[in-house]
């Protein structure tokens, strides 16, 4: 498109990317030429059902999984594909992963402060205790608790941690896998909120991987729809929410509806 | 004209445990054949005990002491959230019809008959196979067709379709609403989902620290919620009005189930509360038919 | 399951392989002549050597080790130094009363251990449950020959219900049978009811109760049945043991069995003996580990893998 040429390169961009799981039952094609971009400073929510491929996503784009053809690029450079190369480029500098499952990916024997200082022993920084007060005040979390368990944590405050432990090495790209999922109403709001003010004060880019249309809808400004490893339709969210084009995100979509207006006087 | 009579009721019923905990406190409703009535709210509010006590779960439930009145039809069945943790992963799907029927006071359906009614191949292939090899909507659906193989009156649910991905959440959805119209079954429905509630419910009642604290038909509940809990839950879920707004918290956490009595559960994050709140214990009050709430600011401002 | 099948077939033939090799040069290195052991100090010199002729102690331990490693292959274990016999024949009469025995006692475990079990299991810490528990706890801290001495001076001394001795297969092998049971069934009886307990807390057996299943019938068709993959591998362990079990109370219950005949065999070194029996317990345990690895492993690839309880 002739209006794009001038725009400035993408923070994030997904060429062509294909990924086929090796199984006993022959290939499995989870990704199937996936192309999307992401500027700096926006929200893309990519929106699938389970088996979709999001996970997938997620893993390529953070550098844990290779691709089996096409490419992600972070300003420009290419994504590691293994451990090694990941640890070498220091691409967690640029790029980190929030989960949804907290309680599985925070070690249940250490301490939150410790947990949080991991990332900063491994940059090698010094100067740990204030960076780690510095990013739970950005999120939230009550300095009382840093001495505290994850198993001892509500799931709201466990993943403030998981926002924190992201946050602490000061990446420009926060992978969203599911950051809300299995939270209540009332703390999912607050993680919400959460994640809007950070993004505006820390100027980060979001990709976010969702089931949850609304939370979706709430924090992107631009939408892809995944389907069966394939992007089926993405554009801004006005366009996608007002006039979807596809006949699957049409379903989707149309599935999520309610029956009901429901009273929220903003 | 006269109402039928409710396939299951009950009258100010507590569940306790040794421990101290006390985590539902005198609830009362009714559940009207033909009807979905969903029981919403955050978890620990006391929704799954309340609906175990109701089914007479408590046997089975170390500790578990239930008080209160419950009555309505005998003829019971349950499905849950996670049906895969419910089916017994060493058994066949055709190993659980053989059991189920066997419990059925007077099978008039078979396996095949029910597979079929709930959407599943009818095959052997199907129904030799082990619950793990199912995807979560086919179990789902092997629960719903093993819970009607009890001809139950009163189908208890408890976030069964929360596992459940959007269109297969649709179509269970859909399959719970035949069975009222096809089997005249009052279903309850537990679920902190307020989109589930939405698509699926006739009744609402909204659990808070394990009360509930108002009782409406869908319809009104989420368009003129009363409570101010209820109006906190809307306020703060994301919808299409909040693109460029951020949400509005609900402040602080839910009491615990162990909380002493006092006034208002919900008075530390209640944006419309009053001095009388502090003190008193609101009641749950029929405003008029088929809407009750518990609250002092709704009682004054509706001259109560 | 072929892969491990085939794995375990080749640990098999690799340990058997180890076993007889050093049973055989371990043998030749300790101290003191077969012959002079079998023959007796007295013997002449002439009567000497036409012993070690004859079993060919004379030649080079090397072509006597090649000789032994060829006739293992066709099941050929030699003579017996003492009565001149080939070994197999007698061992596997031998062998039978052990097996008998180990295999006896591991029957009347299980026949215990099962229906305490799921009686224990089904009122965990009530009062059933706890006085099983409290008997386990007492006999597992007694070895069988004990039970077995106690069942002799009891049974047999006492209420004359028993006979002290008997040949074949007859009602004089109750006691050691039963000792060894009783001794194995505590641990057996442990798993089971702790393999119950928390099946019985899976969802799914809420949902059975629930939905009218009797209790009875939950235990007995549904939960133990998906406890028995666990029971069996820890039987399987139980059997190793019950087999040197059986071997102890052989000498307690003075029974012809392969315990008897290492024991007299060591004792006068009669060398192709010790080594068929060594050969035999080697291979009785190796077989008894993969008995446990593959019901182990069928178990679990069976998709018995362990749910979280309701709640
Ligand atoms: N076996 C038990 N013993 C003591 N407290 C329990 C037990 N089971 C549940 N509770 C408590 O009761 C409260 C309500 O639980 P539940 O009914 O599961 O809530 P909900 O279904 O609304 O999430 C929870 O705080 C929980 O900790
Ligand atoms: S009773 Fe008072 S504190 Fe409680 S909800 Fe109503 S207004 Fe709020
Ligand atoms: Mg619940």
């Amino acid at each position: 498109m002739l209006s794009e040429v001038h725009t400035p390169s993408p923070l994030l961009q997904i060429q062509g990317l294909s990924k086929v799981y090796e199984t006993p039952h022959g290939g499995l094609q989870a990704l199937d030429g996936v192309s999307i971009e992401v500027r700096k400073g926006q929200t893309y929510g990519l929106i699938g059902e389970s088996g979709s491929g999001k996970t997938t996503m997620a893993k390529i784009v953070s550098g844990i999984l290779a691709p089996s053809a096409g490419a992600v690029r972070v300003m420009g450079e290419e994504v590691p594909h293994s451990p090694r190369q990941l640890r070498r480029t220091r691409y967690f500098e640029k790029v980190q992963l929030v989960f949804q499952d907290t309680l599985g990916t925070l070690n249940p024997y250490r301490t939150i402060y410790q947990s949080l200082q991991e990332p900063l022993i491994n940059l090698g920084s010094k100067d740990h205790k204030s960076r780690i007060h510095r990013v739970i005040d950005q999120v939230s979390f009550p300095r009382g608790k840093l001495v505290s368990r994850p198993g001892e944590l509500s799931g709201g405050l466990r993943q403030r941690v998981a926002i924190a432990r992201a946050l602490i090495v000061q990446p420009c790209l926060l992978i969203l896998d599911e950051p809300v999922a299995s939270l209540d109403v009332s703390v999912q709001a607050k993680i919400l909120n959460l994640l809007q003010e950070l993004k505006k004060d820390l100027e980060l880019t979001y990709f976010l991987i969702s089931h949850d249309i609304d939370v979706v809808q709430y924090l992107s400004d631009f939408v892809g729809i995944l389907y069966k490893g394939r992007v089926v339709e993405q554009g801004s969210v006005q366009r996608i929410f007002s006039s979807a084009q596809d006949p699957y995100s049409r379903l989707l979509l149309e599935v999520h509806s309610r029956r009901y207006a429901w009273a929220q006087e903003v | 004209m006269a109402r039928p009579d409710p396939a299951l009721w009950c009258s100010n019923v507590h569940v306790r445990f040794p421990d101290g905990s006390h985590p539902v406190r005198g609830v009362s409703l009714r559940v009207y054949p033909g009807q979905v009535f969903a029981l919403i709210g955050e978890s620990g509010a006391g929704k799954t005990l309340l609906c175990r006590a109701l089914y007479g779960l408590q046997r089975f439930i170390p500790g578990m002491e239930v008080m209160g009145t419950i009555g309505g039809a005998a003829e019971k069945a349950m499905i849950f959230q996670d049906p895969g943790q419910f089916l017994n992963p060493g058994l066949s799907i055709e190993g659980h019809f053989k059991e189920f029927l066997k419990l059925s006071p007077r099978p008039s359906l078979t396996m095949e008959q029910l597979l079929r009614y709930v959407g599943l191949p009818e095959n052997r292939e199907f129904s030799r196979k082990k619950p793990r090899l199912l995807s979560g909507g086919q179990q789902q659906r092997v629960m719903i067709a093993l819970s009607l193989a009890l001809e139950p009156k009163v189908l208890f649910a408890d976030e069964a379709v929360t596992a459940l991905d959007g269109l297969t959440r649709k179509t269970v959805i859909e399959l719970l609403r035949q069975l009222c119209q096809d089997f005249g079954l009052g279903i309850i429905f537990v679920t902190h989902d307020l989109h589930v509630a939405d698509s699926l419910a006739d009744w609402v009642g909204v659990m808070y620290a394990g009360r509930i604290v108002e009782l409406q038909s869908a319809e009104n509940l989420f368009t003129q919620p009363l409570h101010p809990y209820t109006k906190g839950l809307f306020r703060s879920h994301p919808g299409p009005e909040h693109r460029n707004s951020p949400l509005i918290e609900l402040p602080g956490r839910m009491p615990p189930p162990d909380h002493e009595d006092g006034g208002c559960p919900f008075f530390d994050r209640c944006p419309e509360r009053m001095a009388v709140c502090k003190q008193h214990l609101p009641e749950m009050k029929e405003l008029s038919r088929g809407v009750s709430v518990s609250c002092h600011r709704v009682f004054q401002d509706r001259g109560y | 399951m072929r892969r491990l099948v085939f794995v375990s077939f080749l640990q098999l033939v690799g340990t058997l392989f180890i076993v007889s090799t050093l049973v055989f040069f371990i043998l030749r290195v300790l101290p003191g002549d077969p012959a002079r052991a079998v023959l007796g100090m007295q013997a002449n010199e002439q009567s000497v050597q036409r012993f070690r002729q004859e079993f060919g102690l004379d030649r080079p331990v090397v072509i006597q080790y090649t000789e032994w490693i060829s006739g293992l292959v066709r099941f050929d274990f030699g003579r017996s130094f003492s009565n001149r016999q080939p070994v197999a024949p007698v061992l596997g009469q031998r062998l039978g009363l052990t097996l008998f025995l180990a295999v006896g006692g591991m029957i009347c475990a299980l026949l215990l251990a099962l229906p305490m079990g799921v009686a224990a299991a089904r009122k965990p810490w009530g009062r059933f449950d706890t006085l099983a528990m409290g008997v386990s706890h007492g006999l597992m801290a007694f070895p069988e020959f004990w039970i077995g001495m106690v069942g002799i001076l009891l049974f047999s001394v006492q209420l004359k219900l028993f006979p002290l001795f008997g040949t074949g297969f007859g009602i004089h092998l109750v006691l050691p049978v039963l000792a060894l049971g009783l001794n194995r069934a505590p641990i057996l009886f442990r798993t089971l009811r702790g393999g119950l307990i928390q099946e019985s807390s899976r969802s799914y057996a809420l949902f059975f109760r629930g939905s009218g299943v009797p209790e009875r019938r939950l235990f007995w068709k549904y939960l133990l049945r998906n406890q028995l993959p666990s029971v069996s591998a820890v039987a399987a362990i139980q059997f190793g043991y019950l087999l040197g079990g059986a071997i102890i109370i052989e000498q307690v219950f003075a029974l012809p069995g392969l315990g008897r005949l290492l024991m007299s065999a060591i004792l006068s070194r009669d060398l192709p003996v010790i080594q068929a029996g060594v050969i035999l317990a080697a291979l009785a345990f190796t077989l008894v580990g993969f008995a446990t690895d593959i019901i182990t492993h069928a178990s679990t690839s069976q998709g018995m893998t362990r749910g979280k309880p309701n709640g």
